[in-house]
């Protein structure tokens, strides 16, 4: 409540400061050149020097201020009889200070209902504190910013170097972003590898998460079954019907479509990449489990279980078909004419050059897509959670149920959690692995289709 | 006759687009009153040089200038030099038309804007209209004032061009093949319009047309090669070269 | 002579036998397209059959609930609302600038900016699980802000659509003609003026083209979500971006794994409603695209 207000009147003052300044300066004005630069670049000067330095100052205040005020509330002596134990006694000043903000709630402990109204005492008045603060600051920064308005003065150009300095610090949020992937999952992987050991990890084929620390951790978290079961699903059976439709599609699009077919076909064909994943794992569990099941079951195998590879494999090989048909679509319109035609005025039909020219020349293009694909499927979360199944499993048979990385993270990660617990930690290795693995192939996929552009311009 | 007054000097002027070198030590001067032509075949630096003369060239990555160019006598390469006044004091006018795709109004009204020429409504208003009057255009857009500068025609959008160019009252307009892309109507009036404009500005042009350079120019530098051949009164060039290179390329040898 | 062997019965039979061939591959493309239309076709049959029945008005506007015939969408769709709020007001405004930032005044040629644009790129592909495990460790057990909440979700779907707007911005920017900067650098704009007076407004119906089809896919996104504890029993809508609150696409997960069959109902009008949003974005994104397809 406080905060918003706080900024209203900080944006306030500055829009007004905007307009001080700017008249200001056009008093200034005596003819062209009289004047560095326009008035209401002086008037944008002025609100950056009320707006930001007083942002600033609260921003900071409400990084320190909670600190100030639990000292302050623990001094009073109200909470002389709170308990010693850290625990109990944050439990119940996070009590009052809610009850402080809500007061119709019901209180739970009574110790909190006595504390709420010293807490809010407290709260407010570190707030006005930090209000003031704020209103000080953009008085001072508007007065600077009131004293530079000169003729002389370059606005424009400081004003233009802050945008610059936004745009700069935008642009870094994606290293920030990447840093923080990278920091927080090799982090949490320590720690865990202080407990399992990553060879134990890496090459272990018995799966089982625990909690609790003891020896024989690294014997219950080998993770290759939920690797196999992650190939197997994304790798393998998906590929093996995304690829030949994807493929096919795009041959056909590219290739033997009119414009108007083409026209309704490929949007269509893209629909499939829109649908969200929860709705392809709930179909997968839904309608091809059922399916898959009864095919297992009339082919004789005993008790076949409703989760399985192929399902899963199967709806999330779907899902990529538009994903390697549009990058076999770009590999193929990058194949010059020339190849085309030199193939066709031989007097080859247009299936011969497809398959001796066409394709031959864009595979490394699309041997790049289809490992852009893989590392899609691989990292493919929601069909596999709903569909392929918890057995750490390793099994070359479709019809059975296997778990996979993103399935297993899902698991780790959900439900009672205690934050330092090896399973939850071992969430986080598989989630390195499974960064590692997709950005590695990511890479090499982007190399081999920058050669294979360069190759033919 | 116009008065004639130097407006911008310039001495031993080497460009460079990194290693390779596009001019070579060219020395012009540019006065007002005056429509000054540069000529020379395709791939001399004709336009590499005119560029440097409002740093348009800054924009290029790797390209870099050597020796003075003064404007009234201010070096406009010297680190106090703000460039946004150096461009609205030294105009330019492209080969292209490239009018904004905004309202021919906010086309002229544009540049006063931005370097606040305009005090209120009626002065722009004021200052738009003008500008229009001078590039000869008033007459075909008043009535259409809030219609998209880019649904004129190629001459209209040209003239346009030059409108909001001379909207912020420069001393110097530079036009890079201003009629290439004209047919020979609304090339006759860029030219005329250009024979009124001289007495106000310095103009340079820069153009492929002998005949052009010759009806419209008072002074002609002819380049070659990244060098100025021969600078000097259009009339001598043309009927007089002293140079056998030049004579060569204006009798249409070569080029 | 030539003529002649090319009449030979022996050729005659081949060229059949490549026309047939040539036939076969062509069909075969057919099936290809045909077999995953066909698929979508099954998918949105199935989801209508059983999930048409279900939509009505107190399925539109209840909240979630143990007994699905009052259980409705309401409560999610609100945290829907709220978390693609705090992504949009995030993810839009900082993608347009780093794309303004890398494609009109970045250093060309510096190791850093590299890194920048490596790390946009490999961001978009990095899997959604992953945002959801740096929202986990970084905004929930460093920065402790509240768990569940359309705040976290928003932020960690904000930093994966982010660099979707910056590529999609980065294209859209790229695609203004250089003769408009010309034009205004020439009248004595600066770089920035020219970029935001004149590049940006053109390339804008690029960049929210880029930024709905971005906002589609968060929309539809569950995966880091779960990873933040989104999966709230969400009885009443959330009031504010603080509260717990869940989505749609989380309800249709935690609905499809209620052992009560009267759910099916309810997840399969949930996935209605999900698939008529994100059609009706798309076809928005599709729209601007045409409609201001380049001009000059
Ligand atoms: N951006 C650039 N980078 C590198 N070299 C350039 C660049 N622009 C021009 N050059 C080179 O500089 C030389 C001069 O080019 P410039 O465009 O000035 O010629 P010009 O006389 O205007 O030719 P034209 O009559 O065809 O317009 C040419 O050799 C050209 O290849
Ligand atoms: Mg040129």
């Amino acid at each position: 409540m406080i905060s918003q207000f706080v900024l209203l009147v900080v944006l306030g003052l500055g829009v007004a400061g905007w307009f001080a300044a700017r008249a200001k300066a056009q008093a200034l004005y005596t003819g062209r050149g009289s004047l560095a630069a326009v008035p209401s670049y002086h008037g944008w000067h002025m609100l950056l020097w009320i707006v930001v330095p007083a942002v600033l100052v609260w921003a900071v205040w409400g990084g320190i201020s909670p600190g100030l005020v639990r000292g302050a509330i623990l001094a009073d002596p109200a909470a002389a009889q709170l308990p010693a134990f850290d625990m109990e006694r944050d439990a119940i000043l996070a009590e009052a200070s809610q009850l402080a903000r809500n007061p119709d709630a019901a209180a739970f402990n009574p110790m909190a209902q006595q504390l709420a109204e010293v807490v809010r005492g407290i709260e407010t008045r570190f707030a006005m504190i930090g209000a003031a603060l704020a209103a000080l600051t953009a008085f001072a920064g508007g007065a600077f910013g009131y004293t530079r308005v000169k003729a002389g003065f370059p606005a424009r150009t400081r004003v233009e170097r802050a945008t610059l300095m936004t745009l700069l610090v935008a642009s870094l949020i994606a290293i920030l972003t990447t840093a923080g992937i990278v920091i927080s999952l090799v982090y949490e992987t320590g720690l865990f590898f202080r407990h399992v050991s990553p060879i134990d990890f890496l090459t272990g084929t018995h799966w089982a998460p625990r909690t609790g620390f003891d020896a024989e951790l690294g014997k219950d978290f080998g993770a290759v079954p939920l690797f196999w079961g992650t190939l197997f699903i994304g790798a393998v059976i998906a590929m093996i019907v995304a690829i030949p439709l994807g493929l096919m599609s795009a041959v056909f699009l590219t290739q033997y479509a009119s414009a108007t077919m083409r026209k309704w076909l490929k949007p269509a064909l893209e629909i499939l990449a829109g649908i969200p994943t929860v709705v392809y794992g709930y179909f997968a569990a839904l309608t091809v489990a059922p399916l898959v099941r009864d095919f297992a079951a009339a082919m004789g195998a005993e008790n076949p279980s409703t989760e399985s590879a192929l399902a899963a494999g199967v709806v999330m090989g779907v899902m990529i078909i538009p994903f390697v048909s549009s990058m076999a679509d770009d590999s193929i319109a990058a194949v010059p004419q020339a190849m085309r035609d030199g193939s066709l005025a031989m007097g080859a039909t247009k299936s011969e050059t497809i398959k001796r020219v066409l394709l031959p020349a864009a595979l490394p293009g699309i041997v790049a897509g289809v490992m852009l694909a893989v590392s899609r499927a691989i990292g493919e979360t929601m069909i596999v959670v709903m569909a392929a199944g918890a057995a750490a499993r390793l099994s070359a048979n479709p019809f059975d149920s296997m778990t996979t990385v993103t399935f297993q993270i899902v698991q780790l990660l959900t439900g009672d959690q205690e934050f330092d617990s090896p399973k939850t930690l071992s969430a986080f290795a598989l989630g390195l692995v499974l960064f590692v693995v997709t950005l590695a192939l990511n890479i090499v996929a982007l190399r081999v289709v920058k050669k294979y552009r360069e190759a033919y311009d | 006759m116009t008065e004639q007054k130097l407006k911008i000097a310039a001495r031993n002027v080497n460009v460079f687009y990194g290693a390779k070198q596009a001019i070579n030590d060219v020395s012009i001067d540019i006065s007002t009153g005056v429509v000054t032509a540069f000529i020379g075949p395709s791939g001399c630096g004709k336009s590499t040089f005119l560029r440097t003369l409002n740093r348009m060239n800054d924009t290029i990555a790797g390209c870099r200038v050597e020796g003075q160019i003064a404007l009234d006598g201010q070096d406009i390469y010297a680190s106090g030099m703000d460039v946004v006044e150096l461009r609205a004091r030294v105009g330019m006018v492209f080969q292209k038309p490239n009018p904004f795709p905004k309202s021919i109004y906010e086309n002229v009204a544009y540049g006063p804007r931005i370097h606040g020429l305009a005090g209120n409504k009626a002065d722009m208003d004021a200052i738009v209209e003008k500008s229009l009057r001078r590039a000869g255009l008033w007459d075909e857009v008043k009535d259409r004032l809030a219609e998209s500068g880019t649904a004129l025609s190629g001459g209209q959008q040209q003239r346009l061009c030059i409108a909001r160019a001379i909207a912020v009252s420069p001393e110097v307009i530079l036009m890079d093949e201003p009629c290439s892309a004209l047919d020979p109507i609304a090339t006759a009036r860029i030219e005329e319009l250009i024979d009124d404009l001289k007495e106000r500005y310095a103009i340079v042009i820069v153009t492929h047309s002998m005949q052009q350079a010759a009806r419209v120019s008072q002074r002609t530098a002819f380049f070659h090669l990244g060098t100025v051949v021969e600078y000097g009164v259009t009339e001598d060039i043309f009927t007089n070269p002293r140079e056998e290179r030049t004579k060569d390329y204006i009798t249409g040898r070569y080029g | 002579m030539i003529n002649s062997s090319w009449q030979a019965p022996e050729m005659q039979r081949r060229l059949a036998r490549r026309h047939a061939a040539e036939r076969r591959f062509k069909a075969l493309g057919l099936v290809a397209i045909a077999t995953s239309l066909l698929f979508l076709a099954f998918l949105l049959f199935t989801m209508l059959r059983q999930g048409l029945g279900g939509i009505d008005w107190a399925f539109l506007t209840g909240s979630d609930s143990t007994d699905a015939t009052v259980a409705g969408v309401w409560g999610a769709a609100k945290g829907s609302i709220l978390t693609m709020g705090v992504t949009l007001a995030l993810s839009f405004p900082l993608g347009v600038l780093a794309a303004v930032y890398l494609e009109e005044f970045a250093p060309k040629g510096r190791r850093w900016v590299e890194w920048v644009e490596v790390s946009i790129n490999n961001l978009a592909a990095v899997p959604s699980i992953i945002f959801g495990l740096l929202g986990l460790a970084v905004f929930i057990n460093v920065m402790h802000l509240p768990r569940s909440s359309p705040l976290v979700g928003g932020m960690t779907l904000a930093l994966m659509t982010m660099p979707v707007i910056v590529i999609s911005g980065r294209n859209a920017i790229k695609a203004v003609p250089p003769s408009i900067r010309d034009a205004a650098l020439a009248v004595g704009a600066s770089p920035v003026q020219a970029v935001f007076h004149h590049v940006l407004p053109l390339a804008l119906p690029g960049i929210l083209t880029g930024t709905i089809i971005g906002m589609a896919r968060a929309l539809g996104e569950t995966a880091p979500l779960l990873m933040i504890g989104m999966r709230a029993f969400v009885a009443t809508p959330p009031g504010g971006i603080t509260d717990p609150a869940s989505v749609m696409p989380m309800q249709i997960f935690l609905w499809s794994d209620e052992i009560d069959q009267a759910f099916v109902q309810n997840t399969s009008a949930a996935i209605i409603v999900l698939l008529v949003l994100l059609m009706a974005m798309n076809g928005l994104a599709i729209y601007l695209r045409n409609k201001f397809e380049t001009r000059w």
